[in-house]
């Protein structure tokens, strides 16, 4: 039976560690070589994913399901978000200038006309979409097809996988359990002694 | 191409390259699970290339037999 050295550790605290830095959960429950390990798979998993796709592997308006899986990455997925709203404030303004929109509407427009539930044939919607993704292409960052099945893919798994790493700095911090458990075969000898 | 070009504009895959881009993912996969779910840490990279060829054996069983229902099926 493994031994586990029972210490007070705040639940809140593993929570928040764990989804903001990838691994810093499992070091402050007192597993650094776990901790180690998930800090760089996931972190290179998920840049692996950014230099597939680019700026626009984390993006709020066109995937909205693996932004969700993404996010759970925490500090990556953060600074992706910020360079993706960056280069959206960009191309929203050119945009607006275009078509003599506000950037509200450009951006609402967008929002609406991206949207998998919208069936509109607002040929305001179509002109917008059309002028975000023509300025997209322009700047050499639209994504094609599997390129953006990849990128995502990689850094949406990414997050998913953080998800599991925080419920299990969660779960063992809930449960007081801190330090690594001692190998099966040495636990005999020392209750032996 | 310099670094920051690199994390910006999008790459040019194939589809076949896709395809081979699933290996590093089922491998990253079994990392992580491997690494919270086992007790003995010195087993670790064992259980990973264990399940890791769990994985790849398992993908590729389930390609080949949809592959031979596609081109066999009458």
């Amino acid at each position: 039976m493994p031994k586990e050295i029972k210490r007070s550790t705040n639940p809140l605290l593993a929570l928040v560690l764990a989804w903001l830095v990838p691994g810093a959960g499992h070091f402050y429950v007192g597993r650094p070589v776990r901790g180690a390990i998930i800090f760089v798979v996931i972190g290179a998993t998920f840049w692996t994913g950014m230099a597939v796709g680019g700026v626009l592997t984390v993006d709020y308006y066109n995937s909205r399901g693996w932004f969700v899986a993404q996010m759970c990455t925490g500090a990556h997925g953060l600074y992706g978000w910020h360079r993706q709203k960056a280069l959206y404030d960009v191309v929203f303004k050119q945009v607006a200038e275009k078509t003599n929109l506000s950037t509200q509407g450009v951006i609402a427009n967008f929002m609406h006309g991206t949207s998998e539930s919208n069936d509109s044939r607002d040929p305001t919607l179509a002109l917008v979409v059309g002028e975000v993704d023509a300025e997209l292409q322009r700047q050499g960052v639209a994504m094609l097809y599997p390129t953006e099945n990849v990128a995502r893919g990689y850094a949406g798994v990414a997050g998913m996988l953080n998800l599991l790493c925080i419920i299990d700095a969660l779960l063992l911090s809930f449960m007081g359990v801190y330090g690594e458990p001692e190998p099966s075969d040495r636990a005999p000898a020392r209750e032996a002694a | 191409m310099n670094l920051s070009d690199l994390f910006y504009h999008s790459q040019i895959l194939s589809s076949r390259t896709m395809l081979w881009m699933l290996v590093p993912l089922c491998l990253v996969v079994s990392i992580i699970y491997k690494t919270i779910r086992i007790n003995e840490l010195r087993r670790l990279w064992w259980q990973i290339l264990y399940m890791f060829g769990y994985i790849v054996c398992g993908l590729a069983a389930m390609g080949i037999a949809a592959w031979l229902i596609v081109t066999y099926w009458p």
